[in-house]
């Protein structure tokens, strides 16, 4: 029964469809792991035992009259805990939050809930969607399944480690300076950072306005393209939704990736721990053996990543933050509450000047994807770190580490695939990811799974 | 960056103030100028147009 808990959708759909497999069955499984190994890992803040299993019956009664909906029909997932869902307890992962009960489902959630999957909780988080580790002081660190010493990275720290423990079968995340990518790298699982706009964050508790999006987590690459076809999509509630096409993002999974051009941006090359830069190596030597064409390219404005991240993100959030910032500021973690301060403590033009820089950056993704399809970076410099008693300190020292790697693809709006790409010498994953123009999630999807073909997570650093 | 600075600034907008924050914004600041200094290496920035939020939903017209 546990392969179960860690089948893909892709495959437990069919299963489902054919009706060798009860919804009503998988959800129970799923829930009794959560009550066996959550209170280790804490991917939940929330589990809905008997919500979950009132919609798997549902399913089930669908299904066995005829009504199949989809690929998501019956599949058990997590919803992170910043995602508006009606009638049930939506923290942000903040004690600000703690009672507060939304009239009202976020669009993207909606969007799978309703074409019938089974909501087995809300997902721990790290405070407020503004850090990288997992830790939360309010509802408890969550784990890196890998090693419960580890962190799992955040701010989806809770959605990556459900995946990662079998505690769902997929998961939502949102990002605004990593927060699907870091997670994903951490725990060894795959997520999508879309493009700004591609699905709707309406419901979803802001961080960032301009940098935010929400996205897809998942054990595969197919499943993350099943969940993109249901959350992409126009929605006139968000003021920055995209009007466009509606297309199969499963499509191309079964292409190869010859021919592919890829281009590594050097500033992805500079300051890697030791375990990182030689599995990305490995990595690109894999890929050229794929039929991948690999070059070095200089993007300069990348450089700007780390001040043009920073003053956007902490400006957005202070002002988001304002009142309760004001009212409120005991509630705040520390960590937390000094980064938003920090914004309430730039000056408009370092703000504009950030906009600016922006535009600039942006120019410069575009003339790169002139000469290459995609452009190729690890997700984050450092090998996932245990725990420190200094989590304070930790998280602002490794927001400060990370940004210049995940800040660039919210600064410019692009999407990003991250993927594992190995296991490294303690035993903890690693990952990269795929960047591309906007709008470019299929090309994504299609090279990330020629890559995950390559089962990268069985290749542990014997390049010790 | 000078501690009063930040102690002030933060009191002038009315937020509290906790003695212990100050030290870790005052790493992020310093971090955000020295990483602003690298501006000098891209002169004309300032007439680049900055990314604004002026979306479909404010101009009418448009939906």
């Amino acid at each position: 029964m546990a392969e179960l808990a860690f089948m893909p959708a892709a495959k437990l759909a069919p299963l489902i469809e054919s009706k060798q497999l009860s919804p009503v069955e998988l959800t129970r499984l799923m829930l009794e792991r959560i009550d066996q190994y959550d209170g280790d890992i804490r991917a939940y803040i929330t589990p809905l035992p008997e919500h979950a299993l009132a919609q798997a019956r549902l399913a089930e009664r669908e299904i066995m009259s005829g009504i199949y909906k989809g690929a998501l029909h019956g599949i058990p997932m997590g919803i992170k805990d910043n995602f508006y869902t009606k009638d049930i307890h939506t923290t942000n992962g903040s004690k600000l939050f703690m009672n507060f009960i939304p009239g009202q489902t976020a669009t993207a959630a909606e969007k799978l809930l309703g074409a019938g999957g089974i909501m087995l909780g809300k997902l721990n988080m790290h405070e407020l969607a503004a850090g990288s580790t997992g830790t939360n002081p309010f509802f408890g660190n969550t784990r890196n399944p890998w090693n419960l010493e580890y962190m799992p990275g955040g701010s989806s720290g809770g959605s990556a480690a459900s995946l990662a423990a079998g505690l769902a079968t997929l998961a939502t995340g949102t990002d605004t300076f990593g927060s699907i990518r870091l997670p994903a790298a951490m725990c060894g699982v795959y997520g999508l950072k879309p493009t700004y706009g591609l699905v709707s964050t309406y419901g979803v508790f802001p961080t960032a306005w301009s940098m935010d999006t929400a996205g897809p987590m998942a054990r595969s690459v197919a499943d993350l393209a099943i969940m993109l076809n249901y959350m992409a999509g126009f929605d006139p509630n968000d003021p920055a939704s995209l009007h466009v096409p509606m297309i199969n993002y499963e499509a191309d999974l079964k292409k190869d990736m010859s021919g592919i051009k890829i281009g590594v941006p050097t500033h992805y090359m500079e300051g890697l721990d030791a375990d990182v830069e030689k599995l990305f190596q490995h990595a690109m030597e894999t890929l050229n053996g794929l039929g991948a064409e690999i070059k070095e390219i200089e993007i300069p404005e990348l450089t700007l990543s780390t001040f043009a991240g920073y003053a956007t993100v902490t400006g957005e959030a202070a002002t988001f933050h304002e009142e309760w910032l004001k009212s409120y500021a005991e509630d705040y973690s520390q960590d937390i509450r000094t980064f938003f301060l920090t914004g309430a403590m730039t000056m408009s033009p370092q703000y504009n000047r950030a906009q600016q820089i922006r535009r600039k950056m942006t120019q410069a993704f575009e003339q790169a994807f002139f000469n290459v399809d995609i452009l190729l970076g690890p997700t984050i410099p450092i090998a996932t770190p245990p725990y420190s008693e200094h989590w304070v300190d930790q998280n602002l020292e490794i927001v400060k580490r990370i940004m210049p790697f995940t800040a660039p693809i919210n600064l410019t709006g692009v999407p990003s695939l991250a993927v594992p790409m190995g296991v490294d010498r303690e035993g903890l994953p690693a990952g990269m990811q795929f960047i591309g123009k906007h709008l470019s999630e299929k090309k994504l999807l299609q090279v990330g799974a020629t890559w995950e073909g390559t089962e990268p997570l069985r290749k542990t650093l014997a390049i010790k | 960056m000078d501690a009063t600075f930040i102690k002030t600034g933060l009191e002038h907008q009315g937020y509290p103030v906790y003695e212990d924050d100050i030290p870790y914004i005052a790493d992020m600041l310093n971090l955000i100028h020295q990483q602003e200094a690298l501006l000098e290496n891209f002169p004309y920035v300032n007439f680049e147009v900055p990314i604004t939020v002026f979306d479909k939903g404010v101009i009418g017209w448009q939906n």
